[in-house]
C-alpha cells in the first residue's frame, strides 16, 4: 500500500516538475539569424540621443540596410535601449558583464566611456583609426575625447557644446545691448542683476544644478562656468590626480553663491525636475514663455523650436530665433582663449569581447561617413566630428544661427575628463551645486569644502590632490 | 512507516527510508526557488559587500577583496545619516504610528458601523491598497503637484506650490498611509472580532465606560494581534522603493532619501556595488533586529 503511495507520488512530482521547466524553459537570448555569414550586434539609445523617438529607428533602420547592402551575406542586430542616457549605461553595463549579452558595437556617451574602458571592456581602436581617411578630418580635440593615456577607445559620433542663451527683449527693456558680448563673469552677473532690478516677475538666470539630470548636469550646466575659471583643471594628467580643491573651484562656487543668495535663480521645484521632464519643460515652455531673462543651453536645444517638417519633435516657435540670442560664455576675467565651452558627446566604441571586430569596424566606418553622421547631426541636435561636414551646407543650413554659432565656439570648447573616476567627480559638484541652491545662504567655502570632502570620499584621497 | 508501540513489531527499516521521499519531492520546487531567489542571493550580497565590486569602472570585472573596508566606510558616509534618519521618520510616523493608530481606529469604527456604510468604505479603502505601486504614485503625484487637487482645495492663496518640493516627506508620509492602512484595518478588525463577547459584557456589568473598556479589556486582549501588524508594517515599510521614487526620487536633493532610494542611487546611479550591497545589508540587519524585538514582545505575551 505504501510503496504504490510512494510511485505515485513520485510520478506525480516528476510530471510536475518537468512540467514547470518547459514551461519556464530556455528563452530566446538577442535574437540572430542563422544565416550563413557573420552577424553583428549595435546597442545604442533609442529615446535619448534623437529629439523625436520616431527619429532614431529610422537612422538605425538605414544604418542596418546600408550595412546589409554593402555586405552581402552578413546580418546586424539592432539592440536599441529606451530611457535616458543614464538607463542606457546602466543596460550596457549589464550586459557587458557576459561575454554572450556583449555586443560588438556601442554607443556610448563620452562622461562614462572612460570608466567602461577601465574595467576593460573596450577594444583600443588606435590602429584602426591611423588608416582611416575620415580620421584626418577630426579635430585633434575630438579625436582624443575618448582616449585614456593615449588609448582611444572611441571614435566620437557627434558632440554638444554650450553657451548662454540671453533673452533679446528683455535685456532691450533691462537697457541692455541685444547683441551682446560678455566678456567677464561679472558682465554675467551684473545682467541677471540688472534683469532682476527691470522686469520683476522673471528668473534673471537658469542654470541646471543638483543631480536630477545626474553627470550631464555638469557638461551642462556649471561646467561651462569652471572651465572659463582661472583654474580650470578637473583632472592634472601631469600627477594623474582629480582636482577636489582649487582656486578655480572656489571662483566657481562664489559665481553660483552670487546668483543663489542674491535671488537670481530659479525656483528648486524647477531646477529639481526629474530627467524626463527637465528639458522637455525647458524648452517648449519656460524659454518660449519667457520665463528666464538668460540660460547655459547648448546646442541641440533650439532644434526644439524648428517646424515638425524638421524632424526634429519642433514645436514650430518662429519667433524663437529672434527671441534668444546665443553667445559663448566668457572666462572669469576675459582671460583668454576668452570663451569657455564643455564639450561632451557620443562615441561609438567596439567590445574587447567582440567575435568579429573587423565587421564592427566596418559597421563604425559607415555610420561616420556623411549623409549618416549629418543626419544625426541634424537630428540629434550634435555638432558632428568632422570639419568638413560641421562646414557643409547640409549642416550649418539646418538651424540657423544656431548651428553656425555654435560651430564657432568648437574650437574653444574644452573636453571633460573621460577617466574611470569622472562620474564621481560630477557626482561631488552635483550634490554641492544641489545644496547651495536648496540652501542660498551656504557660502562658497562652504560649498569648496563640501565639495572636497565628498570627492576625497568617493574618488579616494589617493587620487585626488588640491590646485592653488 | 515505522511504529513504535508496545506489542507492535518496531520497524526494522532505515532511517533514510524513513523520511517521507514523496513529500521531500513536492516540495522540491519551492525550496529550489527558495534558495535561488533568497538564500543564495544573500549570500552572494554578504560577499559582495566585503569586495569593492562596481558596476562600471576598473573594478567591474574582477573585484578585490577589501575586507570590512566598505562597513568602515559607511561610518564616515554623510549620507549615510540622513537616510537613517529618513527611513526612521517614514517607518516611525507614517507605518509604526500613523498605520496603527488609524488602523485601529477604523476597526473600532467600522464594528459599529451599519453594514453598507463598513462595506463601501471598506472597499474604497482595501482598493487604494491594491492597485499597483505606479497607479498610487501617479495618483499623490497629481493631487499634490503645482495646480493639482490640493492646491486647489487650499484655495487660491496656496495655488501653485509645488507640494512634493515643499514638504516631501509629509506628501509621502500620508500617501504610504493612505495606501497602507488597509491592512493594519483588516488584521484588526479580525482581532476585535476574535474578542469573546462575554468579556465585554462582564466589564459593562461592571460599570466600566466605553473608553476603559477600550484601554483595559479590548486593547490588551488584542496585544498580539497588535505586536503582529507591528511586525508586518515595519518590515513591509522598511523595504519600501517604488512609491517614494516615483513621487520624489529621494529628493528634492536628499530630502525623502530613505535606505532603499539610498542602496539604489549607490549600486545603480554611481555603481558602487560593493557599498550598495554593504548598506543593504545594513538594512537587512535592521530589519531583523526590528524582528527580534517584537518576536519577544510577543512572546512575553503568551
Amino acid at each position: 500500500m505504501h510503496r504504490s503511495g510512494f510511485v505515485r507520488t513520485l510520478a506525480l512530482s516528476a510530471v510536475v516538475t518537468l512540467s514547470l521547466v518547459a514551461a519556464v524553459g530556455p528563452r530566446a537570448g538577442y535574437a540572430s539569424s542563422a544565416a550563413a555569414g557573420t552577424t553583428i550586434s549595435v546597442a545604442y539609445s533609442s529615446q535619448y540621443v534623437f529629439d523625436t523617438n520616431a527619429a532614431a529607428p529610422v537612422w538605425w533602420g538605414s544604418i542596418k540596410k546600408q550595412y546589409e547592402k554593402r555586405y552581402p551575406g552578413s546580418h546586424l542586430t539592432l539592440i536599441g535601449i529606451p530611457g535616458s542616457d543614464v538607463d542606457e549605461v546602466t543596460k550596457l553595463n549589464l550586459m557587458l558583464r557576459s561575454a554572450s549579452t556583449t555586443p560588438d558595437v556601442m554607443q556610448i556617451p563620452t562622461g562614462p566611456l572612460g570608466a567602461i574602458a577601465a574595467g576593460g571592456y573596450l577594444e583600443p581602436l588606435n590602429k584602426y583609426v591611423q588608416t582611416w581617411p575620415t580620421w584626418k578630418e577630426i579635430p585633434r580635440n575630438v579625436q582624443y575625447e575618448s582616449a585614456v593615456n593615449g588609448q582611444i577607445y572611441g571614435v566620437n559620433n557627434g558632440n554638444n557644446n554650450c553657451g548662454l542663451f540671453y533673452d533679446r527683449p528683455y535685456f532691450k527693456k533691462a537697457g541692455l545691448p541685444t547683441d551682446w558680448h560678455p566678456r567677464t563673469w561679472a558682465d554675467v552677473i551684473n545682467a541677471a542683476r540688472a534683469i532682476k532690478k527691470k522686469i520683476p516677475g522673471v528668473y534673471p538666470f537658469l542654470i541646471i544644478a543638483g543631480k536630477s539630470l545626474g553627470p550631464i548636469s555638469v557638461l551642462q550646466g556649471i561646467g561651462n562656468v569652471m572651465l572659463g575659471s582661472s583654474q580650470p583643471t578637473i583632472y592634472d594628467s601631469k600627477t594623474n590626480k582629480w582636482v577636489s580643491s582649487s582656486s578655480g573651484l572656489l571662483d566657481t562656487f562664489k559665481f553660483f553663491h552670487t546668483l543663489a543668495s542674491e535671488g537670481l535663480l530659479g525656483p528648486t521645484s524647477d531646477i529639481f525636475e526629474p530627467s524626463s521632464n527637465f528639458f522637455t519643460d525647458m524648452l517648449t515652455k519656460w524659454m518660449p514663455k519667457q520665463r528666464y531673462g538668460m540660460a547655459i543651453g547648448c546646442n541641440w536645444m533650439p532644434a526644439v523650436w524648428l517646424p515638425p517638417s524638421a524632424g526634429t519633435g519642433g514645436i514650430n516657435w518662429k519667433q524663437g530665433k529672434d527671441v534668444w540670442g546665443a553667445v559663448g560664455m566668457p572666462t572669469e576675467f576675459g582671460q583668454k582663449p576668452g570663451i569657455a565651452s564643455s564639450l561632451g558627446g557620443w562615441a561609438y566604441s567596439m567590445a574587447s569581447a567582440s567575435k568579429h571586430k573587423a565587421e564592427a569596424w566596418n559597421l563604425i566606418k559607415l555610420m561616420e561617413e556623411s549623409q549618416n553622421s549629418i543626419a544625426v547631426a541634424n537630428g540629434a541636435g550634435f555638432v558632428p566630428p568632422s570639419q568638413k561636414d560641421g562646414n557643409s551646407p547640409a549642416f550649418v543650413n539646418f538651424l540657423v544661427p544656431y548651428n553656425k554659432i555654435f560651430n564657432s565656439l568648437l574650437p574653444y570648447s574644452t573636453i571633460l575628463p573621460s577617466g574611470a573616476n569622472y562620474p564621481k567627480w560630477t557626482q561631488a559638484m552635483n550634490d554641492t551645486t544641489g545644496a547651495m541652491m536648496q540652501n542660498p545662504s551656504m557660502s562658497a567655502t562652504d560649498a569648496l569644502n563640501m565639495f572636497n570632502q565628498e570627492a576625497t570620499q568617493l574618488i579616494g584621497s589617493d587620487q585626488v590632490e588640491t590646485l592653488k | 512507516m515505522s511504529s513504535t508501540s508496545i506489542g507492535y513489531v518496531i520497524s526494522a527499516r532505515p532511517r533514510w527510508r524513513r523520511l517521507r521521499w514523496g513529500a521531500l519531492l513536492l516540495l522540491a520546487p519551492a525550496l529550489v526557488l527558495m534558495l535561488v531567489f533568497f538564500i543564495v542571493p544573500v549570500f552572494d550580497a554578504l560577499y559582495l559587500s566585503l569586495t569593492n565590486g562596481e558596476f562600471q569602472g576598473a573594478h567591474s570585472r574582477v573585484f578585490d577583496f577589501i575586507g570590512l573596508a566598505n562597513y568602515q566606510h559607511m561610518l564616515h558616509d554623510m549620507f549615510l545619516g540622513n537616510s537613517l534618519l529618513q527611513t526612521a521618520i517614514y517607518v516611525g510616523a507614517s507605518a509604526i504610528v500613523g498605520q496603527t493608530l488609524l488602523g485601529i481606529i477604523l476597526a473600532l469604527l467600522s464594528e459599529q458601523a451599519w453594514q453598507w456604510l463598513r462595506l463601501s468604505v471598506g472597499s474604497i479603502i482595501v482598493t487604494a491598497w491594491v492597485v499597483p505601486q505606479i497607479v498610487q504614485a501617479v495618483i499623490w503625484s497629481s493631487f499634490s503637484t503645482s495646480g493639482g487637487t490640493l492646491d486647489l482645495l487650499l484655495g487660491p492663496s496656496r495655488a501653485n506650490t509645488n507640494w512634493l518640493v515643499s514638504a516631501p516627506m509629509l506628501i509621502i508620509c500620508i500617501a504610504n498611509l493612505w495606501r497602507s492602512v488597509a491592512l493594519s484595518m483588516l488584521l484588526f478588525g479580525a482581532g476585535l472580532r476574535n474578542i469573546s463577547h462575554e468579556v465585554k459584557e462582564a466589564a459593562q456589568l461592571d460599570g466600566a465606560s466605553y473608553w476603559q473598556r477600550l484601554l483595559y479589556v479590548i486593547l490588551p486582549i488584542m496585544n498580539p494581534t497588535i505586536v503582529t501588524n507591528f511586525i508586518l508594517v515595519t518590515l513591509a515599510n522598511l523595504s519600501d522603493f517604488t512609491l517614494i521614487y516615483a513621487l520624489t526620487q529621494g529628493g528634492p536633493g536628499n530630502a525623502t532619501q530613505t535606505l532603499p532610494l539610498y542602496i539604489y542611487e549607490q549600486a545603480f546611479t554611481y555603481y558602487e556595488l560593493g557599498y550598495g550591497t554593504a548598506i543593504a545589508v545594513l538594512l537587512i540587519a535592521i530589519g531583523a533586529v526590528a524582528s527580534l524585538i517584537y518576536v519577544r514582545l510577543l512572546r512575553a505575551e503568551i
